[in-house]
């Protein structure tokens, strides 16, 4: 089997390595990865956009090119996360956190750093799951029916323990806040909810429009604001590329962050959005010093930024071995295989070999020149920050709006923005933490959908869950996860009450 | 100097005239060479489906445009986009409410288009649009997991008999077409299923794969890789089935009830110039000669119809009164 694994892999990387093929593979990276990094336009719009071009290519090469995009705007995601307070796609909206608090400190360098090596570690890994284990993994897979993907987005909102540091009940509010807004919108069974016969509303509101306004319009509010006052600290200037020791210190949260957003990533009804959620709490959930986080913690960047990019890698799975795509983005991959006369679906494997393989030889190529284009790209994007406040404020303005107009073409989701930028104001201002918002709106929708399919199969019996080893799992991670953070604070508290006595 | 004024005006009335005249001349010419040949397409066509890659409306689009490309039938390029959302409602106005009048823009027709804004009470209905032609019928098929207990359609039947309502059906969201053949086939049997909405076939066609409900009516395009692979067994399909020559009826297993013509058809937005219907309308017929497109339809076990135009109109307007009329007989609607 292994021999196989490897001769066909052979076969992949001789087709992926023609000379005119790395050239497709460097534009796709190059392309994926400007795309990613404007706001709004994620790897789904990086694939949507060079769509047309590819179908005029060889389909080895077309594939070629579209896996480096759809890799390269993964990695692009992360850099206004970190470096402007902007969230590039819903995957990188944890790596705000601790990103722009380390590029406040003048670490914006080893920030983007360990952004690009664990994206390069975790998509190679992701690509080496999916070579190795795709087949098995999507059988696996299937046990995950909706009371288990309730159960699974249960766990997931217990993140927001970590999301809120001393403040959960603001932290609880704000998550509240978020599953109220992801009421809106029509629902399974056709009901419209809050749409006030705006047709902009059918789908719910605009996560995009949200996430920039809390994050982005309330920074330069919040922004402007300390400069008035005379509060704005300038940025220190520091050195661009990381330590190996930080590496090294990091290296854990990569691994764990690979390995919880490979397994995320491969259910087709979850996405790289909970797979980074996931990782960033579990890592603070493991941590000796969870209050560095949201404080500028490396591996509160390099948990969640591993984690979206294993998980994108995962996802190629249910769309490679079951023709069902589990997010947008494997949406337009299946698109486009379509469109290349190859029929995703259980049979790809075995009647299709040149495909899967040259895809996986192309994943592996794009990684490597996405580290190799990426790592002198720091150098450049550090700088951005010694900009005066009075270009960069208007900056964010300008990739706000366009980001977030470009999503839906809708005046209405820019309304969204201003709303929502107040919000954020407001709730950072009075110590609300503005994470949970989001944890809220990404979990609420699947999370509704999935109890409501429970309810219907159980036919409102809701113990029969009970019966459903996968659910008690969750469950039970669920109030670990509550409650071992209460206990071991109590713990170390006596403690400290100890080593003071 | 009230001269003077007049000759001004005099001036910027022939500045006008001139004005006008250049306009109507340049029109002219650019309306000219096109209009000696009846309208085409200046612009790429972008065809538009509801749901996403991979199910029936979208391969049907994405096979006309191969063909369109391979033959030369249309002198630009054309793409297909697929915007889902809103039960369809996102689609159907991006064309209707955003696209009108704009001939470079076709939208995938299927069924649900019908009856989804009957169910929702939309503003848009299937006068919204210029019909241009129905090419093809599917036929939709009722499956179970290869290790389901259920070989025939009367040992499920007879299994919602026994549990009623625990029997579930998944699918995508209710009142679409396969929701209404199952609720049908189950009225005309006298017992209850539970259905399952999804969030389009295919994620019920995974939950299938899990086992996690107990079958799904599909149509054979989008489930005939997982019955080739031995994963999904059909029970029961509405038409006979070229490729699956053994699989019986619902009516051959004694169950006769009225189906649904599961039709595939094409679409512009109202508002677009009659010219520019009828090169449509033509090229689908120039489509419907290929070889391409015959074993499209063999492929995917379609059967040939051509309603094209006012027959088109006629077809849906029938079809509409049928749904609605189904919907208030089968509860969906007051």
């Amino acid at each position: 089997m292994l021999g196989e694994v490897i001769h066909n892999l052979g076969v992949g990387f001789a087709v992926a390595l023609l000379p005119e093929n790395i050239l497709y593979a460097f534009v796709g990276s190059f392309l994926g990865t400007i795309v990613g990094i404007l706001p709004g336009l994620g790897p789904a719009g990086a694939m949507a956009m060079i769509l047309p071009a590819v179908f005029t290519l060889h389909p080895a090469s077309a594939i070629i090119m579209l896996a480096s995009a759809y890799a390269g705007a993964m990695y692009g995601g992360s850099t206004t996360s970190i470096l402007l307070n902007v969230p590039g796609e819903n995957a990188s909206v944890v790596t705000c956190l601790d990103g722009y608090q380390m590029a406040l400190q003048g670490r914006a360098g080893p920030a983007l750093c360990i952004a690009a090596i664990g994206s390069f570690i975790a998509g190679t890994m992701g690509i080496a799951g999916l070579m190795l284990f795709g087949p098995i993994i999507s059988k696996a897979a299937l046990s995950f029916g909706s009371p288990e993907y309730f159960a699974l987005m249960v766990f997931a909102l217990s993140a927001v323990a970590s999301l809120s540091g001393d403040t959960i009940v603001k932290g609880l509010l704000a998550m509240t806040l978020g599953l109220m807004v992801a009421t809106v919108g029509t629902d399974m069974t056709g009901v419209r909810r809050y749409c006030f016969n705006l047709p902009d509303l059918l789908d719910g509101v605009e996560f995009f429009a949200v996430t920039i306004g809390l994050f982005a319009i309330s920074e330069v509010i919040i922004t402007t604001a300390e400069i008035k006052s005379g509060l704005r600290k300038t940025v220190i200037k520091h050195k661009i590329f990381i330590s190996f020791k930080e590496f090294l210190y990091s290296s854990g949260a990569i691994i764990r962050g690979s390995i919880i957003g490979f397994s995320v990533g491969v259910l087709p009804g979850a996405g790289a959005g909970v797979a980074s959620f996931l990782a960033y709490s579990f890592e603070t959930q493991i941590s000796r010093h969870p209050e560095k986080f949201g404080k500028g913690e490396i591996k509160g960047v390099a948990a969640p930024e591993s984690a979206n990019n294993a998980a994108s890698a995962g996802a190629l799975i249910p769309m490679l071995t079951l023709g069902v795509p589990g997010s947008g983005t494997t949406a337009i991959m299946l698109a486009a295989l379509m469109g290349l006369n190859v029929n995703p679906g259980p049979l790809l494997f075995s009647s299709r070999p040149d495909v899967v393989w040259g895809l996986i030889a192309a994943m592996y190529l794009g990684n490597i020149i996405l580290l190799i284009l990426n790592l002198p790209l720091v150098g450049i994007f550090v700088r951005i920050l010694y900009l005066p406040l009075k270009y960069i404020l208007p900056l964010i303005m300008i990739l706000a709006v366009l980001g977030v107009y470009s999503a839906n073409m809708a005046v209405l989701d820019l309304v969204f923005l201003c709303l929502f930028g107040l919000l954020g104001y407001y709730m950072r201002r009075n110590g609300y933490p503005i994470a949970p918002v989001i944890l809220g709106i990404v979990l609420g929708g699947q999370m509704e959908v999935a109890l409501r399919q429970t309810m219907i199969m159980s036919q409102g019996q809701p113990f029969f869950v009970f019966e459903r080893p996968i659910v008690i799992f969750f469950l039970v991670l669920t109030l670990i996860s509550i409650f071992l953070p209460l206990i071991l604070k109590h713990f170390t508290k006596t403690q400290i009450e100890y080593d003071e006595a | 100097m009230t001269i003077k004024r007049k000759e001004n005006i005099m001036r910027k009335n022939n500045a006008k005239v001139l004005l006008v005249c250049l306009t109507a001349v340049l029109f002219i010419c650019w309306m000219g060479p096109s209009s000696a040949f009846g309208w085409e397409p200046s612009k790429p066509v972008e065809i538009v489906s509801h749901s996403s890659a991979g199910t029936g409306g979208d391969i049907f689009i994405r096979t006309l445009s191969d063909i369109w490309a391979k033959n030369k039938f249309i002198p630009v390029r054309t793409s297909v986009q697929n915007i889902t959302g809103a039960r369809g409602d996102k689609a159907r106005r991006y064309i209707a409410v955003k696209n009108k009048g704009n001939p470079h823009y076709l939208f995938s027709y299927v069924p649900s288009q019908l009856n989804t804004p009957i169910l929702d009470k939309s503003d848009i209905s299937h006068r919204s649009f210029v019909p241009l032609s129905l090419m093809a019928v599917q036929t939709p098929i009722l499956v179970v997991h290869n290790e389901s207990p259920y070989k025939s359609l009367s040992d499920l039947i007879e299994a919602a008999r026994k549990k009623p309502k625990q029997i579930t059906q998944g699918g995508g969201s209710y009142g679409n077409i396969a929701s209404l053949v199952g609720k049908m086939l189950m009225d005309h049997a006298g017992v209850t299923i539970s259905y399952v909405p999804y969030k389009g076939g295919g994620e019920a066609t995974v939950a299938l794969l899990g086992k996690h409900i107990d079958f799904i009516i599909e149509n054979v395009q989008e489930v005939r890789e997982h019955v080739k692979a031995g994963n999904f067994r059909i029970i029961a399909a509405t038409d006979k089935l070229q490729s699956f020559p053994a699989v019986r009826t619902f009516k051959e297993q004694g169950y006769d009830f009225k189906t649904i013509t599961q039709f595939l058809g094409l679409v512009a937005p109202q508002g677009i110039p009659a010219e520019a219907a009828a090169y449509y309308i033509k090229l689908l017929e120039r489509t419907r000669g290929t070889t391409e497109w015959k074993s499209y339809l063999e492929r995917n076990d379609l059967a040939e119809f051509s309603v094209a135009g006012d027959a088109m109109a006629k077809f849906l307007d029938d079809e509409e009164l049928f749904y609605l009329r189904l919907n208030k007989e089968i509860g969906l609607l007051k």
